[in-house]
C-alpha cells in the first residue's frame, strides 16, 4: 500500500470511524515504513494530548461580571423608547431655537442698526469696485481710439513718405547684398 | 431566578426576551465552561479568554432575538465565540502573547515523572497549536478538543462538509509537521556533533 493511502486511513482513524481491517492495514504498513510509523506516532499522540487537555475552571465571579456589564450597557442602550425621547427632545429644541431667532435675534439685530451699517459698507465697497472697473474701460477705449486716429493720419498724410522710405530701405539692402557677393567672387 | 434549573434553553431565552433579564444568568452558568474553555484553547491564555468569553456572552444576550431554535444553543453560542476569537487573533497579529502554563493538577494516578512528561507533551502540543493559522486552529480545537461532530462544526462555521474535512486534514498535517520539526531541532541540540 502507498504511503498516501495510509495517510488517508490515518485521517479516518483520527476522525474515529475506521474499521478493524483498515486499522490492520495501517499497522502492517507501519511495520515496514519507518517514516509513516513516526508520523503516525507523533500525530496520534498529539491528537490524544489535545483531546485530553484538561478543561480549566472558569474564573471566580465570571457570571456576575457578565451580568453587571449587561446591566451597565442596558443603562446606556438605545432602545426604541430612548431614541423616541431623543427625537422629541431635539425637535422641541429646534422649535425653541427657531422661535428665539425669529422673535428675539432678528428684531434685536434690526433695532441695533447693525444691518444698516453692514448695508452701507456693502454699498460703499461696491461703488469703489465698480468705479475702478468703469475707469479701466473708459481709459482703455480712449487710448484705443487715439491709436486708430494716429494710424489714419499716418496713412493719409504721410503715405508718399512712408512708401518712399520703405523703397529706400529695400534698395539699400539690395546694394549691400550685391557688394558682399562681389567681394566673395573676388 | 424563579425558574428551575431544568428549564430548556429555549424557555429561558423566551423569558429573557420577555424582559426577565435575570434568567440569562442560568444560561451563563450552563455554558460558561464550554465558552471559556474554547476561548482559552483558541487564545492560549486566561486573561484574553475571559475577555473574549465575557464579550461573547454580552453579544449573545444582545442578539437573543436573532437566535434560531433550529440549532442547538451551544452551537450558536460557539459560533459567536469562535468568531470573536478569530477577530481578536486577527487584531493581535504581530504581537507576541504569552501562552499559559497548563493549569492541570493531574489525577494522582501518575508518578511524578510520568506527570512531568505528560505536562511537557501538553505544552508542546499547545505551543504547536498556537502557531497554526487561525482558521485551522479553530477546526482542530472544535473537533478534537471540544469533540464536536462534522455537522456541528458545519453549523458553527457555516462552511461546507468538504471545507470542514479539508481544513481538519490540513490542520492535522500542519500540526504533525510542526511537532516533527521541533522534535528534530531538540535532537540537534541534545546531540551536538552528531
Amino acid at each position: 500500500m502507498q504511503c498516501r493511502e495510509i495517510d488517508a486511513l490515518v485521517m479516518k482513524y483520527l476522525d474515529g470511524n475506521i474499521s478493524e481491517i483498515e486499522m490492520e492495514l495501517i499497522k502492517k504498513h507501519n511495520e515496514n515504513c519507518a517514516s509513516c510509523a513516526e508520523e503516525f506516532a507523533v500525530l496520534s499522540d498529539a491528537i490524544y494530548t489535545l483531546e485530553e487537555l484538561p478543561d480549566i475552571e472558569v474564573p471566580e465571579g465570571f457570571t456576575a461580571r457578565v451580568m453587571s456589564s449587561i446591566k451597565e450597557q442596558k443603562r446606556f442602550a438605545l432602545t426604541p423608547q430612548i431614541v423616541l425621547l431623543w427625537i422629541i427632545g431635539l425637535a422641541g429644541l429646534a422649535v425653541f431655537m427657531i422661535n428665539v431667532v425669529m422673535f428675539a435675534v432678528i428684531p434685536a439685530i434690526k433695532s441695533s442698526g447693525i444691518l444698516i451699517a453692514a448695508y452701507n459698507i456693502m454699498v460703499y465697497s461696491g461703488t469703489i469696485i465698480s468705479n475702478a472697473i468703469k475707469d479701466f474701460f473708459v481709459f482703455g477705449s480712449l487710448a484705443l481710439s487715439k491709436l486708430l486716429i494716429f494710424r489714419t493720419i499716418l496713412l493719409s498724410e504721410y503715405l508718399v513718405f512712408v512708401v518712399a522710405s520703405i523703397g529706400v530701405f529695400i534698395a539699400a539692402n539690395m546694394l549691400i547684398v550685391r557688394t558682399l557677393k562681389l567681394q566673395q567672387k573676388l | 431566578m424563579a425558574m428551575s434549573l431544568s428549564a430548556s434553553d429555549l424557555e429561558i431565552i423566551n423569558q429573557c426576551l420577555k424582559g426577565d433579564m435575570g434568567q440569562f444568568e442560568v444560561l451563563i452558568e450552563r455554558y460558561k465552561k464550554l465558552i471559556f474553555n474554547t476561548a482559552y484553547r483558541m487564545m492560549g491564555n486566561k486573561e484574553e479568554a475571559e475577555d473574549v468569553s465575557q464579550e461573547a456572552f454580552i453579544r449573545i444576550y444582545n442578539s437573543l432575538s436573532k437566535y434560531n431554535p433550529e440549532f442547538k444553543f451551544a452551537t450558536w453560542a460557539l459560533r459567536i465565540t469562535t468568531n470573536l476569537c478569530l477577530d481578536h487573533l486577527r487584531k493581535r497579529k504581530g504581537e507576541t502573547v504569552p501562552i499559559d502554563e497548563q493549569y492541570d493538577l493531574g489525577d494522582g494516578k501518575l508518578t511524578p515523572e510520568e506527570e512531568y512528561i505528560r505536562k511537557e507533551k501538553q505544552k508542546l502540543v499547545q505551543n504547536a497549536i498556537s502557531k497554526l493559522p487561525d482558521k485551522y486552529k479553530e477546526f482542530l480545537i472544535m473537533f478534537h478538543h471540544r469533540n464536536l461532530s462534522y455537522q456541528e462544526i458545519m453549523d458553527i462555521t457555516g462552511e461546507s462538509l468538504t471545507i470542514v474535512k479539508n481544513r481538519l486534514y490540513r490542520a492535522r498535517q500542519m500540526l504533525k509537521e510542526s511537532l516533527m520539526n521541533t522534535e528534530r531541532e531538540s535532537e540537534k541540540y541534545a546531540m551536538p556533533g552528531n
